[in-house]
Parts: structure tokens; sequence; C-alpha cells
């Protein structure tokens, strides 16, 4: 089903977040992060903050890390952020 | 900034969650659509937040379900506004009690102003203003501007429009005067220049002179008729004759800048300076100015302090071009004569002759200049009585 609907969305050149439920991530420096479509958060400290995505989590780690805004599918993270990285199953998705 | 100014009309609570995993339960409450914003982390189990006020008790049914606690620690917003009024009721009644007392200090008549008045003095309106009640610190209400309008149109004759307004607590009075017409004077009508008459229409009396006739300043020329009046138009051609000159070479005084100032004291009558009294340039101009030292009402000291500024200046010789030299003769010529002429003459021609130089040095023009107008010449002689 994932591969028909890549097909898809490559036929079609459509945004892959919205087809596929996929995160998307718009930083502001080191010091903003807005992200769509997350799964809600299943660690928070102000120096790290685990975020839970479709087939996975996004680690982000920094200082004063605080939650500005959560909402059902959007969520806003302010402080010094200093790294982003992922946790993902095994078959996770992967769009080209 | 926007969304500050929706959270503060929803209303909203600061909170602290208590309990364990609470970042599940922070996903939670996103989950039920519930909006957090400002999450801060405290401890392990102990975070804070913001929510609006009517989500707060969709928080319930979550809570049953899991060991946590939330407690309100603040209410912010425009529906707990009252809430916070009642507590201070004292600033309440202080701001109300300023109100009061600015609409009451506005309610009054405290200053005039008075628009288009010419002839007729600021205190006889005062006065008529006055008659009718208004006085400096009544109550505006208690005036009826069109009847006091009205008023002024009856008592001041020399008035023919009025109108009165409010600017704040100052009453605007706006006046339009009458002109009044002057009534036709008596006497008989004289020359006012010498000239030759051009043009007579007589409307009343009787004319002594006609078209033609060359009449001297005070010549009578109308005599007044039966009932004292004399009118006429009487228009003469008047010729005015000057003479001008002017030089081909011309002195110019140059500023060039420079300038030294040197300072000194006067003693009673004698003269201190502090440095040589040698002047610095060939040629120059001097300015002197003096300031007293000590000056205490009436009395002061026979000291001054003197500065005398040198001014360098340059003499430069100027040769005139002879069409530049004629034509300043020509305008130093009309204005000596544009002095004589009324106004509302009407030139007629000009007539312009350069006059040979008799002793034969070229250093000069000269001119004669000539002027014919056509000019209003009647004059009112007033208590003329003699018919001779």
């Amino acid at each position: 089903m994932d591969k028909l609907k890549r097909q898809f969305i490559r036929l079609f050149d459509l945004p892959a977040d919205i087809i596929m439920d996929l995160p998307l991530l718009l930083l502001v420096f080191d010091n903003k992060l807005y992200l769509e479509n997350h799964k809600g958060i299943s660690y928070f400290q102000s120096e790290e903050i685990k975020v839970k995505i479709k087939n996975g989590f996004i680690i982000l780690q920094g200082k004063d890390l605080s939650i500005c805004e959560i909402n059902r599918e959007t969520l806003t993270i302010s402080g010094k952020i200093f790294s982003i990285s992922y946790e993902l199953r095994k078959g996770g998705d992967r769009v080209e | 900034m926007n969304k500050k100014i929706l959270h503060y009309w929803k209303g909203y609570l600061k909170i602290d969650i208590r309990g364990n995993a609470l970042g599940r339960f922070i996903s939670q409450i996103s989950e039920e659509g519930i909006l957090l914003w400002d999450i801060e982390y405290l401890s392990y189990d102990h975070y804070r937040a913001y929510l609006y006020k009517d989500d707060y008790n969709r928080l319930r049914p979550l809570l049953r379900r899991r060991k946590c606690q939330v407690r309100i620690i603040e209410k912010r917003g425009f529906p707990f506004l009252f809430l916070q009024i009642r507590r201070r009721v004292f600033l309440l009644l202080g701001i109300l009690m300023i109100l009061f007392i600015f609409k009451l200090g506005t309610s009054f008549l405290w200053s005039y102003e008075f628009k288009g008045l010419e002839n007729i003095e600021e205190e006889t309106i005062l006065e008529v203003l006055e008659e009718a009640g208004i006085r400096k610190g009544i109550l505006k209400k208690d005036l009826d501007l069109m009847e006091i309008e009205n008023y002024l149109l009856q008592r001041i004759p020399a008035i023919s429009w009025a109108d009165l307004s409010w600017q704040g607590t100052r009453l605007t009075v706006d006046l339009v005067e009458k002109k009044l017409v002057k009534p036709v004077e008596k006497g008989a009508l004289v020359a006012s220049k010498d000239g030759i008459i051009s043009k007579l229409i007589v409307l009343k009396g009787q004319a002594l002179v006609k078209e033609g006739d060359t009449v001297t300043e005070g010549q009578v020329l109308v005599l007044p008729g039966s009932d004292g009046e004399a009118r006429a138009i009487i228009k003469a051609e008047i010729w005015y004759e000057a003479r001008a000159e002017s030089p081909l070479k011309e002195q110019l005084i140059i500023n060039t800048g420079k300038k030294r100032t040197k300072w000194g004291v006067k003693l009673a009558d004698r003269l201190i300076r502090f440095s040589t009294t040698i002047p610095p340039y060939d040629q120059y101009r001097l300015k002197r100015s003096s300031k007293k030292i000590f000056a205490w009402r009436n009395i002061s000291l026979p000291i001054e302090l003197f500065k005398e500024e040198y001014q360098e200046i340059k003499i430069l010789e100027m040769n005139n071009s002879a069409e530049l030299a004629l034509f300043k003769a020509k305008e130093k010529a009309l204005a000596g004569i544009l002095l004589h002429i009324e106004e509302g003459s009407l030139i007629e021609s000009v007539y312009l002759e350069v006059v040979e130089n008799e002793d034969n040095n070229n250093e000069k023009i000269k001119l004669r200049l000539m002027i014919k107008t056509e000019e209003n010449i009647a004059c009112l002689k007033e208590d003329f009585s003699g018919r001779n």
C-alpha cells in the first residue's frame, strides 16, 4: 500500500508530508522549531524532547527547551536547539 | 501579538501539572484538541503550562484516568477582569471620580474668543454679553446661543451677522461688522496737480474750466451746486520730468571675509588695548562694540570691555558699460517720478533723452526722463463757500 502511495506521489509530484502523514519541520536558526503532523510527546525535559512521529521519533537536544504551543497537529518548540535526530523503526518509510 | 489579544479575550489559566509520565499526558491533552502553550519543564514530575479557561473542564475526564494533578495558579484575561476589578474597588472609584471632575470642569464657560472685530472694541461686546447674562464660570447648558446671537444683533447695530459656538470651554464669538457708507461730503473740487485737462464730466455743480485748459495746483475746477455738493470726473494730462546721472566708473567695495578681532579695556575715558594698535589690513572696516563688565541695577563700574573687529575690504574700480550706466540712470529717474504718480494713473508715453555733457568728460552719463500720464486730479476741498 505504501509502495503504491509512493509511486502516486512521485507521479503527480504531490507534497509527501500530507499524503504519507510525514512530519514537516520548519526551523528558525537554533531557537524555534515548528513541527507539523506530530503524534504526541513521549518525553519532555528542558534538555531533551522526544516527539513521536509516524514510524518513530524525533529527538531534539538543547538547552532551556520549552513547548510554545501544542495542538493536535502542530507543535512549536523554543529554546536553544543543539541537535535534531531521528529514531526510526525498522522498515520505516523512505521518500525519494 | 495577535494571538496574545485572542488569549486575553478568551481568558486563560496558568496551571501546574504534577504526576508521572507527563510527556504522555501532554500528548493526550493535545489529542483531545486542547491547545496548550508555553509549557515549562520544572522537574520530571512538574510542568507548568497555559490553556484557555473553557478547555479546563475538558481536562477532567483525562485526569480521572491518570494519576495526575492539575492545579490553577493564575487566572488571566478579559473574562476574569471583573474579578480583578472587584478586588480594586477604590481604583475604580478613583477613575470614575476623575471622569466626573473632568466632565464637571468642562461644563463651564471659561474663556472667550472674538473673531472679525475691526472697529468695535471687545469691551463693548463683552458688556452686551454680560447684559445677556453671560459671565465666566456659568454653566454651558444654561445658555441658548441662538437667543444671545439675536440679542447681540439687536443691541449693537454695527453688527450684521453673529455666530456663537463652543470650542470646549471657550465661547467663540464670530462677528461681521457692517460697512457704513460715508455720507457725501460737501465742497468744491480743486485741482490736485498742474496739468492740461483732457476729460471733464460734471455730475453735480458748475464747471469753471473746459477740456484743453491748463490748470495749476489748487485751482477751483467745479463749484458746488445748490445742495452744496460737487461731483465730477476730471482727468488731466500731467508731465513729469526727472533728471538722473550715472557714473561710468564705479567703486565696488568687497568684503574679503578675512577679519581679526582685538580686545581692550576702557577705563573711564582711557583705552587700553591688549595688543598692538596697528590695523592689520591696508583697507578695512572697523566695528567697535563694548560691554560693561559689572552692572547690577543702577550700579556699574566705569570699566568696559571693548572689542574691535577689523574686516578686510577691497575697493575695486568697475568700468560700467554705457548701456548699464544708462539703465541705472533710467532706474534712478523712474524711481523719483513714480513717487509722485498716484495709484490708478495711466502712463501714456515715456520720453527719454540723453543729455550731452557740456564739460565734455566721459565719466558720467546724464539723462532726462519725461513721462506723460493721465490722472484724476479732482480733489475735494471742503467748506468751500466762496463763489468767486
